[in-house]
């Protein structure tokens, strides 16, 4: 192949030079060029090598459908993987890299693992590397192949935009069938939108530069577009509409090649217009992967887009009528071209043909030599130009649930019609020729396609002929490029009882990764089919997944990244924290302090758990659920959905409870408060507080009347500060001395509301503690004001590492840690309500089935260790021999300062019979001995709850 | 206490002493929130008395002397005084006559939420194209509900003034990831 640039032609600036290095090699091209174009037109024809043989591999397309020239870019430093040649505008100091090469795609240091192609045929990863274990050879083999390697180092240098749009008309492509369909819709007063991945309008009008109603092609592309826009449509260039989803919500990625990440584009429409054109594929024969082996109608587009001939000494082989242009063309530029065409009646002028004859193989080194026929003969050539037929994009089609019909007359799969909201037009749907694509944009837009302006000349009809791959003959024959797929590999899976398509696909990987089968899907198809013995129609084929071109994986994170990643929920009094020294950890989806201090993190937790018991200490609560839930009927269901008897609760008080699902396992612990006959408020877990609320309202409105009930999430609003430890109640009534404090006036869980203030007696410690809930907006002011009255009571700042250690001393739970996807409230200790509630609850039949009364369930323990605290998650076990079997595992584990001992919290296998029993727990190759206690172990009796 | 990893990597917040708030900026002060891109401006507002009624709404908004209807998208709030449609039978009464918190034997709910959200005020030339940044809002797909997903976060969004303005309330605990959607997404508009 000796491809040149002309002095003459295309859509390029020759009056700006840009350079470029490919593979460490200095080039240079012009504006308007891609980095293919400007490798052709130097005549570099290897510029990659294959995944799996390490041949060498040359330019075959000139757009999206390139399954072989896809480099890793540098540009401004930042490096991207997996762009394609034919795609990427050429830039001044772009720095591209071959893939599947070391060091480079002219030599590389791999090439000898194509003599030894014999011995590695399709599946040959799956049979040989089973033993000892693939992660043996994982690295080395991932190291060989691959389409590119990401930069560890890369961060975007700003977010991508994400943009939503909605329209009337949804049109892809701004070929002549979709600006036929658009500018037609728009005139109609339709709100059109138009996406198109080029740069400019005119799909492959810009390739061929055929005339279109007088107007050559890509002069009347751009007036339609104008005319679409003045008309109120929309148009967005360099845009690829990439992937449909439910509800046809179809993703476009737009880029913008100027170092600003690309935009995904959301967009709603009522209505989808499909005309993303056809694309050419390949002829198989022994080689035809060689570089210089090409396809013609990017040729063609070489030709008239940069002014790049592919060659002086042309073959274009060829089984259908498209080719015709190509040889025109290319025989205007000065080329010398014979044609090998399979048709029997193929008829042309002035050209050498070869009628009924097909390539059965070409001359290569370091380029192509020689090509010879079928019928003998052998023809001098640098350049193979192949035609196979035409293949319609039908990918969006099917991703939107559309079947496909095969046609004998294009050999190809074309859209079945019928989707409610999407139509296929133009190439896409098999109308090949000029007339027969603005004909069927117009219908789509509801037009009449006699109103075309001036009308066009009538283009000749398409014609086809099988040209399919020969099975059983001499040589490789290239069916997937990208994949490194021939026809010995289908016929391998074929023997080997993978006959489904589906199946093939899998076991070869014809179609799989960003080539989507667009150049290899149906020549693997009609593979398959012959090797079957059956039509192309019967083989069917397998599925199309978005998306259709690569898409950046920051294009897809948008602005989630950094603190816009999975954003956490914010205290109220955060900053109040941040400068009371509090570290911080994130619980529950929440920042909250862990504890407080400039000490390590172990000194400074266990001084505040003892500060705790010792004095009075200030702990901000205010994750803690405030679901309210309203109406008539509001005690029928709290008592439906806690597990404990709730309709009993009076007016001011609080009573602990479980709530369950419908499994009879434990789904949220808290506290109920009863404000009126009318009103309650749920206090659940931190964590659990959406999870819980949307559990609520489920119920309500499934179970009960929804206008007799009403459940309000109020959680933001308050802010619910907690004091704890004996001195609590004196530090409560220095600040609210207007309260009655007396236990006999205010018990243990009772509340007193006054103003807009909620004091709530409930402890999670076990010692005396108040939670005072305030506007969220006052909570600093009642901070500083319990922080200044208890300077005298020596009042400690309290974390929740701290809080973990009280309550867990306490013996009381944490739902999620000291609980599991089986744990049962009998496990827990609370079996009352199972055996006495009457009346119905969530869960209440799943807590008698066989397994829920099994005597060996894991129930709540404590173990006692001497030395470090157990590892959380370390398993008890029993020892049998060299075999361990878990009785269960440790859910908490902490030091203790209080008892000057580590504690543990665990599920232990029929648990509370074992009391006293020593057990071996094991953790990482360590065991150790531990004693089997209450979970209690501080105050079982609960005097400190008064104290 | 000191770090031995780089700030914000996996293994350094791990380790028991790491701080996780240097992963995120302090919340800022609400009420003096201003930001200007271009012609689009957005600022907090103060917005005194919200309320949530549950249950019958006509009740509840003639209890509450707000005499327009509650507002869906994209309706027009005005005034001090008006009522925002979030369900069938859940609204935000802004303004009017103070309602009790607590059931209400007419057959509606009241949950105070003065302090339960930020309000942003986002006004100006480009709203349109913020708010396409965040979700499929559109003029020309109504909905009787103005609560919806917007930037990934629940918020209440409705059109408030003109034409051209609209608050956003936002969860008090998200507010601070939304003023940072929304600064970034402003500098996208530029």
């Amino acid at each position: 192949m000796s491809s040149r640039r002309l002095d003459h032609g295309g859509e390029i600036d020759r009056a700006v030079t840009l350079g470029f290095k490919f593979d460490g090699q200095a080039y240079s091209g012009h504006p308007g060029d891609t980095l293919a174009s400007a490798l052709l037109a130097q005549g570099v024809h290897t510029v990659a090598r294959s995944s799996k043989f390490h041949r060498p591999r040359g330019i075959w397309g000139a757009w999206v459908e390139e399954p072989n020239a896809i480099f890793d870019l540098v540009q401004a430093g930042v490096r991207m993987p997996n762009c394609k040649a034919t795609t990427t505008p050429l830039a001044a100091e772009i720095e591209a890299f071959s893939v599947n090469a070391q060091p480079s795609a002219a030599a590389d240091r791999h090439a000898w693992m194509d003599r030894f192609a014999r011995f590695i045929p399709a599946a040959f990863y799956y049979k040989t590397f089973m033993w000892p274990h693939w992660h043996w050879f994982e690295p080395r083999i991932r190291d060989l192949t691959g389409l590119g390697r990401a930069d560890p180092a890369f961060r975007p240098n700003a977010a991508a935009s994400q943009r939503h749009a909605t329209c009337d008309l949804l049109v892809v492509g701004a070929g002549v069938a979709g600006l036929s369909c658009a500018l037609a819709a728009a005139a109609r007063g339709q709100d059109v939108l138009l996406v198109d991945d080029r740069a400019t309008p005119g799909g492959m009008l810009g390739d061929t530069l055929e005339p279109v109603e007088a107007v050559p092609g890509p002069q009347w592309a751009r007036r339609t577009a104008d005319a679409l826009i003045a008309a109120g449509g929309r148009y967005l260039s360099s845009t690829t509409a990439f992937g449909i989803y439910d509800h046809s919500l179809v993703l476009a990625s737009q880029r913008h090649f100027n170092g600003r990440p690309d935009t995904l584009w959301r967009v709603r429409a009522r209505k989808v217009v499909v005309a993303a054109g056809a694309i050419e594929r390949p002829l198989t024969f022994p080689d035809n992967d060689r570089p210089g082996v090409m396809s013609a109608h990017a040729a063609l587009a070489y030709l008239n887009r940069h002014g790049v001939l592919a060659g002086d000494r042309i073959v274009v082989a060829t089984n259908n009528s498209s080719t015709a242009n190509v040889v025109r063309s290319l025989m205007a530029a000065g080329a010398e071209v014979t044609i090998v065409d399979s048709r029997a009646a193929a008829e042309t002028e002035d050209v050498p043909l070869h009628r009924n004859a097909q390539i059965c193989g070409v001359d290569w080194r370091r380029g192509l030599r020689r090509v010879h026929t079928d019928g003998g003969k052998s023809l001098d050539a640098d350049a193979l130009l192949v035609s196979g037929g035409w293949t319609p994009s039908v990918h969006l089609h099917c991703q939107a649930g559309g079947k496909l019909d095969w046609r004998d007359d294009l050999l190809a799969f074309v859209p079945r019609p019928g989707l409610a909201h999407l139509t296929t037009v133009g190439a896409a749907a098999g109308d090949f020729t000029l007339d027969q694509a603005q004909e069927s944009g117009m219908r789509a837009a509801g037009g009449s396609p006699g109103a075309r302006a001036g009308g066009s000349s009538r283009s000749p009809p398409y014609q086809v002929e099988p040209a399919w791959p020969r099975l059983g003959g001499g040589g490789r024959q290239w069916v997937d490029f990208q994949n490194d797929v021939t026809t010995r590999d289908i016929e391998l899976a074929a023997r080997e009882n993978f006959v489904s398509v589906e199946h093939l696909k899998r076991y070869t990987t014809l179609g799989m990764a960003v080539d989507q089968g667009k150049t290899s899907s149906i020549v693997g198809l009609a593979t398959l089919a012959a090797i079957r013995g059956e039509p192309i129609a019967s083989v069917g084929t397998t599925t199309y997944r978005p998306p259709f071109v690569p898409v950046s994986f920051a294009s897809f994170a948008g602005v989630r990244r950094g603190q816009c990643f999975a954003p956490i929920k914010r205290l109220p009094l955060e900053n109040v924290h941040r400068q009371d020294g509090a570290v911080f950890r994130e619980y529950g989806g929440w920042l909250r302090p862990a504890f407080y201090g400039n000490g390590s993190a172990e000194t400074e937790i266990q001084r505040e758990a003892r500060a705790a018991r010792e004095g009075v200490a200030l702990f901000d609560g205010s994750p803690l659920g405030k679901i309210e839930i309203f109406g008539p009927d509001a005690e029928r269901f709290v008592d439906f959905i806690y597990y404990n008897t709730m309709a009993t609760l009076k007016p001011g008080r609080i009573r602990y409870g479980f709530m369950l699902n419908e499994g009879g396992t434990v789904f949220d612990d808290g506290v109920l408060s009863r404000i009126d006959p009318e009103h309650f408020v749920v206090s659940c877990s931190s964590s659990h507080v959406d999870a819980v609320a949307a559990m609520l309202d489920t119920w309500r409105q499934d179970q009960f009347d929804p206008d007799r009930i009403f459940i309000q999430d109020s959680t933001a609003q308050w802010a619910t500060l907690t004091l704890t430890g004996p001195a609590s109640r004196q530090l409560l009534g220095a600040v609210y001395p207007e309260l009655e404090l007396h236990d006999d006036a205010f018990a243990h869980m009772s509340f007193v509301d006054f103003g807009s203030v909620r004091i709530s007696r409930v402890s999670f410690t076990g010692d005396r503690s108040y939670e005072i809930g305030v506007a969220a907006s006052q909570a600093q002011a009642l901070w500083s004001r319990l922080k200044g009255a208890g300077e005298g009571l020596g009042v400690s700042l309290l974390g929740l590492e701290a809080l973990s250690i009280l309550r867990a001393e306490k013996g009381l739970i944490i739902i999620g840690k000291d609980t599991d996807g089986q744990t049962m409230p009998h496990d827990l200790g609370f079996g009352t309500p199972r055996e006495k509630k009457l009346g119905e609850f969530i869960g209440k039949r799943a807590l008698f089935t066989e397994q829920a009364s099994r005597p060996d369930r894991n129930v709540l323990v404590g173990l006692e260790a001497d030395g470090e605290p157990l590892a959380a998650g370390a398993h008890v076990v029993t020892v049998d021999g060299p075999r361990r079997a878990s009785e269960g595992f440790v859910t908490s584990s902490y030091r203790s300062p209080n008892l000057g001992r580590p504690i543990a919290l665990a599920l232990l296998r029929n648990g509370r019979s074992r009391i006293g029993e020593t057990v071996q727990v094991f953790h990482l190759g360590q065991t150790r001995t531990a004693k089997v206690v209450p979970p209690c172990a501080l105050d079982p009796q609960g005097a400190r709850i008064n104290g | 206490m000191a770090e031995k990893h780089a700030p914000g990597t996996t293994a350094a917040m791990a380790t028991p002493g790491y701080d996780f708030a240097s992963n995120w900026n302090p919340v800022p002060l609400w009420a003096s929130i201003h930001i200007e891109v271009g012609g689009l401006s957005v600022s907090t507002c103060c917005v005194p008395q919200v309320s949530v009624v549950n249950g019958n709404l006509q009740a509840a908004l003639d209890a509450a002397a707000i005499n327009s209807s509650p507002v869906g998208w994209p309706e027009l709030a005005s005034g001090d005084s008006y009522a925002v449609r979030l369900a069938r039978d859940r609204a935000v009464v802004v303004g009017g006559k103070a309602l009790r918190p607590g059931w209400h034997a007419e057959g509606f709910a009241v949950s105070l939420s003065d302090d339960a959200g930020v309000v942003f005020g986002i006004s100006g030339s480009g709203l349109e194209q913020l708010l396409s940044l965040g979700a499929a809002v559109f003029i020309d797909r109504p909905s009787a509900s103005a609560s919806r997903l917007f930037a990934g976060l629940p918020v209440i969004l409705y059109r408030h003034g003109h034409e051209t303005a609209v608050r956003l309330h936002v969860a008090r605990p998200r507010a601070a990831a939304m003023l940072e959607w929304l600064t970034i997404s402003l500098a996208q508009l530029r």
